[in-house]
């Protein structure tokens, strides 16, 4: 601590000095507070319509978090507004690295879902960033 | 004159370095073979509470287990699946399969003034940066750990930390990293270490200091951690980053991000002296509109809780 002390009282003339001679041409610094933006996750054809069809809605949202905002998480949601119970399946893909070689993956998971109602179909997590990921939702009427 | 600022900077810098490892030596003696003296200190979870209460003196201070890294658990994202061995599965025990685990911890100095101050919660913070109550006293320290997993044969090299995992089973953790933010009588000191396998005895190296934005040649300081700070490159300032530990002095209340705008999956930090137009702007009359306040440089402050229990507004 001493040390210290004794350094800032050396430096502060010449540190006195320098803002002077500086304060005329101090640049202006380039900012913004903007949040940081992330890779979207992407639909790949939901549907293949047809009269059979249960109507449902599908919300496919992304989040940063984690420690220092490293990982993001993509989430799901699934809205039944049909008459009749469905029952939906979900594959996501993307990429993850590792050793900083990038592979592919992919999981499919299935939800069954009451009339009226909304469920999750998951959340995922570890995936690259940058590479993104894309989904695709099929439902079909159980009732 | 150049030749003294040179000098004055190299004398700074060699100060800093010295209080930094005697600091790290006093809260980790070398070859003691036990947990270091922070490791008994409050963890940021404990002091900033998810139902915002009062952490409560010293003496009674908490200390959660798991809970205290900064993991994404089932409990915070339901239905949470990742990636283990290639393959999606549910994140049933993040401690199993973390890659690394970060933690941070606050001395007692720190607890007090958090506690005496109310800013354990986002209410009380705004209470103290309106009635300009946010300097924290000289002697507060918080640090913040990173834990990577090691073999049995690596123990000797590192400091280390076993966890009990869900199904019984243990796992060995070394301290990989740890940054030091220490306020002393001419300001806050930030100290970087991180663990060398190359160093003789002691196996942590001291990455670098910091205590000012800019150094001798009016140039940004950088200094990054290469696993807490990983990826951030060149862009990595303690002390810029953690100017930004903010709040806003109105409306519903928010911080200044962490991290400047970058492509997908690219992080940046901010480096040299603050920007004025981050906390507030003029108003074309003259008069500074300040937008958000300093929380003296500490980041854990963003942990706490909107309210106190039993607040509904």
């Amino acid at each position: 601590m001493r040390l210290r002390m004794l350094a800032r009282m050396v430096c502060f003339a010449g540190a006195l000095a320098l803002s002077i001679g500086a304060a005329a041409d101090t640049p202006a610094a380039a900012s913004s507070s903007a949040p940081v933006p992330i890779r979207r996750i992407e639909d790949t054809n939901q549907t293949g319509g047809g009269p059979e069809e249960p109507k449902y809605g599908v919300d496919a949202s992304w989040v940063i978090a984690g420690y220092n905002d490293d990982e993001v998480i993509y989430s799901i949601i699934i809205t039944n507004r049909d008459p009749r119970i469905i029952r939906c399946s979900t594959v996501l893909s993307g990429f993850y690295l590792e050793n900083g070689t990038r592979h592919s993956v992919s999981d499919r998971q299935g939800v069954t879902i009451f009339p009226g109602k909304q469920s999750s179909a998951g959340r995922w997590v570890g995936m690259d960033q940058a590479a993104g990921a894309t989904y695709k939702v099929t439902c079909r009427a159980v009732s | 004159m150049m030749i003294a600022l040179l000098a004055c900077g190299l004398m700074q810098a060699a100060a800093s370095d010295a209080e930094a490892w005697r600091i790290f030596a006093s809260l980790d003696p070398p070859g003691s073979g036990r947990p270091a003296l922070w490791e008994s200190w409050a963890s940021a979870s404990g002091t900033f509470r998810r139902d915002g209460a009062d952490p409560g003196p010293w003496s009674a201070v908490s200390h959660p287990g798991p809970e205290r890294f900064e993991l994404l658990t089932p409990a915070d994202f339901p239905d949470l699946r990742h990636i283990v061995n290639g393959r999606m599965v549910p994140v049933t025990d993040p401690l199993a399969t973390a890659k690394r685990l970060v933690e941070v911890r606050l001395n007692q100095v720190s607890h007090d003034f958090i506690r005496a101050q109310h800013l354990y919660t986002v209410d009380g913070q705004r209470r103290a940066v309106l009635q300009g109550n946010v300097e924290f006293p000289v002697g507060a320290i918080q640090l913040k750990a990173g834990w990577a997993p090691i073999s049995a044969a690596e123990r000797s090299q590192f400091h280390t930390l076993t966890l009990r995992l869900a199904d019984g089973s243990t796992r060995l953790f070394g301290l990989a990293a740890l940054n030091i933010a220490a306020k002393t009588p001419q300001g806050w000191l930030w100290a970087s270490f991180e663990h060398t396998a190359e160093a003789a005895g002691a196996h942590y190296r001291l990455r670098g200091t910091q205590t000012g934005y800019l150094d001798a040649d009016r140039r940004p300081v950088r200094l990054g951690n290469a696993v807490l700070e990983a990826g951030l490159g060149d862009s990595a300032s303690c002390m810029t980053c953690h100017a930004r530990a903010t709040l806003s002095v109105a409306g519903i209340p928010s911080r200044l991000p962490v991290f400047a705008p970058a492509p997908p999956g690219v992080r940046r930090g901010y480096i040299g002296d603050p920007d004025p137009a981050w906390f507030g702007r003029n108003d074309g009359q003259g008069k500074w509109q300040m937008a958000y306040a300093s929380l003296d440089f500490v980041w854990s402050l963003a942990q706490a809780a909107e309210h106190g229990p039993g607040v509904h507004p």
